[in-house]
């Protein structure tokens, strides 16, 4: 029964995760138990098979990519695309009402959307500019150069703007830090996730 | 007898293995604290931010590699965490650290990342780090064997369900602690340990069935 017992902690014990308590227990099961000891060797055995993948103890991150980083937060910091400080009128918004900015969004930017369709409907190009889901607040804005934009994946979120229709910019005007996106490089013209935490 | 002097020899590699983050450890004398840089960079000092990125990015770096296995993957995903803690960084929680934060969104960009890359898609040996103890001096057959091994070892951690898979590579690649991962991955500290346990047993199981597999295949190679 004792050993079934320790058994059971051998994969912690081979990683060294055992409880003070737990570990004293082990030791003392293992000085009488050749089964267990063998396969908690077993198990470091195996589990040393990871060590040359370790990260290197004080790792530096591989070079250039600080300076990659940095000019993307640049960029970024020139687009304005800091999220809301609390208490600020936009945070303040997202909070009260929540789910409420990207419908009211939507809700404009779907009209202003659809007389730009209207507008461009004797041109060549006769695709609906998809709405913006996300970006915006009710009280004012501006939309210069008509840009249909995918939507953010958050209020404040990373843009994502169509290859085919940079250079394009959407201006944002309201009462928190109005901001004026940037053509973003290829880099950024992707769906990001919405599965961060924050 | 033999279990007791192979215990405390462990207990060597222990401390190498538990090396912290280095990011939960009080910043040496005349370097700022990461709340005073974040409150730096919320006041809009963007060299502020350059040193959180600069003290960090290594370290995010090695998270991300270690979970896909692939260098420019893992730039890329320290890149975006890195954007996406920038555009959030006026809302970040005092009450957590830093690189709890920095390293759950580079994890679950990782695991999204991975759900996007094929699932069978191949190691490239390139991405294998040198292994341990390997030098240039090395024979090439050996080099050649530790690198075919560490394609195995990276796919038997790949075929690992996401969440066990994360908790193992924290652990063992990156030398987090159970309760520095539970921080991460936003569960407990005993769901963590469990993970560990299950990811460990499915680790060893796996690579015996492979070893298995493999002398069975030479068998019947040399009949
Ligand atoms: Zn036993």
């Amino acid at each position: 029964m004792a050993c079934d017992r320790q058994r059971k902690l051998i994969p912690l014990a081979a990683g060294h995760d055992l409880t003070a308590a737990e570990f004293r227990e082990f030791d003392e099961h293992l000085r009488s138990c050749l089964s267990c000891y063998r396969e908690y060797r077993e198990y470091q055995e195996v589990l040393a098979l990871l060590d040359p993948l370790r990260a290197p103890e004080s790792p530096a991150a591989p070079d250039g990519l600080v300076d990659e980083i940095m000019a993307e937060v640049q960029e970024a910091g020139r687009a304005g695309a800091r999220a809301p400080r609390p208490g600020s009128l936009r945070a303040r918004w997202a909070h009260l009402v929540p789910g409420a900015l990207p419908i009211a969004a939507a809700l404009v930017l779907f009209c202003g959307a659809g007389l730009l369709y209207l507008a461009s409907r004797g041109g060549g190009d006769q695709r609906l500019p998809r709405i913006p889901a996300g970006f915006g607040d009710p009280a004012t804005r501006v939309v210069h150069d008509v840009t249909p934009l995918a939507p953010a994946d958050e209020f404040g979120g990373i843009l994502v703007i169509p290859e085919r229709l940079r250079p394009g910019k959407l201006r944002y005007v309201g009462p928190a830090p109005s901001f004026e996106t940037e053509p973003l490089p290829p880099a950024r013209l992707r769906q990001v996730s919405d599965r961060n935490d924050f | 007898m033999a279990a007791v002097s192979f215990l405390s020899l462990r207990a060597k590699n222990r401390s190498m293995k538990d090396r912290k983050s280095g990011a939960s450890e009080p910043p040496a004398a005349g370097l700022a604290t990461d709340g005073e840089i974040i409150r730096a960079c919320q006041a809009g000092d963007e060299s502020a931010f350059a040193s959180l990125v600069e003290r960090y990015s290594g370290r995010a770096y090695w998270v991300a590699h270690g979970l896909l296995g692939d260098q420019d993957e893992a730039r890329d995903i320290v890149q975006e965490a890195f954007l996406r803690v920038y555009r959030a960084l006026d809302r970040f929680d005092f009450d957590q650290s830093f690189y709890t934060w920095l390293y759950r969104i580079v994890v679950n960009l990782a695991i999204d990342r991975l759900r996007k890359l094929s699932r069978s898609r191949s190691v490239s040996l390139d991405d294998v780090g040198e292994p341990a103890g390997s030098s240039a001096e090395a024979a090439p057959g050996r080099r050649m064997e530790a690198a075919e091994t560490g394609v195995e070892v990276r796919e038997v951690l790949a075929r690992l369900p996401d969440k066990y898979r994360t908790v193992m590579v924290l652990r063992e690649l990156n030398g987090l602690s159970c309760k520095e991962i539970a921080g991460i991955v936003r569960s407990s500290h005993a769901t963590v340990r469990w993970r560990l346990h299950v990811a460990r047993k499915y680790f060893r199981d796996e690579w015996e069935r492979r070893k298995q597999r493999g002398r069975g295949g030479r068998a019947n190679h040399g009949l």
